[in-house]
């Protein structure tokens, strides 16, 4: 309780602030559901941080770092190869980050609710981890991401430090494993979190 | 600089958030492998088919360990894992149409039933295709030959080691076939899983049959 006495504290604290910005930051929740399910199927819940520079009222740029941990499970069966069989159960795992760059455009260079689209461009980092009884596998696979998004940011006030952003977007990114015969990631992102505009 | 920090220090904290399987869902079947030698069962041979007879030790098994220089297994008072799993390895066999004879009866294979203790065969033993000679009748067992990783797992070996044609391969002895099942230690049920184990690992080897 007094942490969320904390939290609302400092919340309407620099939501007092009513200035105009140059900058922002935001943190939100990172919801993915993989449309590429050959791997990992069930949707994750993750993070994502990101600066945001204005250069004008209309334009943008960036960087954000995001997280999030995907992981599925294959009921046990019997993978026969040459020379032998397995059985056993798999769960898979995908440790998934990405660092990317990105230029936003605001549709509304002003007001308490603005819409934009973005599009970003980076970094991928992926561990596979294949967990089967006490023993594990995996393939680390390093490779460029894609992102565009469409979002929402909705100041609380006119010129208030805080807001609230929502957005989704699509990621593709360049992670295949021909170890374990994995393709190219992609997925739709789901983001819920708060801005807080910087001056 | 310092807000840069603070987000690098973040994301690093959250990326050390490593989610894994819970290990009781993990460990709720054993791990069942099996390797034949290619060149001994082919689309157009078996070399089951040319066996008729094989010896095994029931009610003991070969223990290879990093822990211990002893090289026997045998159940503690009270207890039947080994004899359970050794038997049930034994009727295995059987069924598949095979006649048990003692070891200087000249049998076609053996049977090695093995435990393999801390350290896991899925992950860093190395083992050989063939025996050399001199481990034949130490103990009744051949042992695999393994690295010094050690960790914390229980596996147990099964193999079937050719000794009809031991001249005919060099005067060495030729494994035809190899099953690990593991982990064993960290089993729900250590001994009913380890059976389950074993009726697998022969029901995945089809070809282990006299026709």
């Amino acid at each position: 309780m007094k942490s969320l006495l904390t939290i609302t504290a400092c919340l309407f604290f620099v939501a007092l602030q009513a200035q105009p910005a140059d900058g922002a930051f935001g943190i939100t929740l990172n919801i993915l559901n993989p449309t590429y399910t050959d791997y990992v199927g069930k949707t994750s819940t993750g993070f994502r941080l990101g600066y945001t520079r204005f250069k004008s009222d209309k334009f943008g740029w960036g960087f954000d770092a995001a997280y999030n941990t995907l992981n599925d499970y294959v009921p046990r069966q019997t993978y026969e190869y040459p020379g032998g069989a397995i059985t056993t159960d798999i769960f898979n795992y995908m440790y998934y980050f990405t660092l990317m760059l990105n230029g936003q455009y605001y549709y509304r260079p002003s007001g308490r609710l603005v819409p934009y689209a973005a599009l970003g461009a980076g970094l991928s980092v992926t561990r596979y981890t294949l967990f089967y009884n006490v023993y594990q596998e995996g393939d680390e696979k390093v490779g460029w991401a894609l992102r565009p998004e469409a979002g929402l940011v909705f100041r609380v006030r006119e010129y208030s430090a805080l807001g609230l952003k929502g957005a989704v977007s699509w990621e593709y990114a360049g992670n295949k494993s021909t170890l374990y015969n994995i393709d190219n990631f992609s997925g739709f992102t789901v983001q819920a979190g708060i801005v807080l505009f910087n001056n | 600089m310092r807000k840069t920090a603070a987000f690098a220090f973040l994301m690093i904290s959250l990326a050390a958030c490593r989610l894994e399987p819970d290990l009781a869902e993990l460990v709720q079947d054993m791990v069942v492998q099996t390797q034949y030698d290619e060149q001994s069962v082919t689309e157009s041979f078996n070399i089951f088919n040319t066996y008729s007879t094989f010896t095994m030790r029931i009610d003991t098994m070969g223990l290879v360990s990093t822990r211990t220089r002893d090289t026997l297994l045998v159940d503690a008072s009270g207890q039947d894992f080994v004899k359970s799993v050794t038997r049930r390895v034994r009727d295995k066999v059987l069924q598949a149409g095979f006649l048990p004879v003692g070891s200087s009866e000249t049998p076609d294979f053996s049977v090695n039933v093995i435990l393999l203790d801390n350290f896991s065969f899925f992950q860093t033993v190395t083992y050989p295709p063939y025996y050399s000679s001199w481990y034949y009748g130490y103990y009744g067992y051949w042992f695999p030959y393994v690295t010094t990783y050690a960790s914390s797992y229980g596996t147990v070996a099964i193999e079937i080691v050719d000794i009809k044609n031991y001249a005919a391969n060099g005067n060495r002895y030729k494994i035809i076939w190899k099953a690990f099942i593991g982990d064993i230690y960290t089993s729900v049920d250590q001994k009913t899983k380890t059976l389950e184990a074993v009726d697998q690992a022969f029901a995945q080897s089809t070809y282990i049959r006299k026709n």
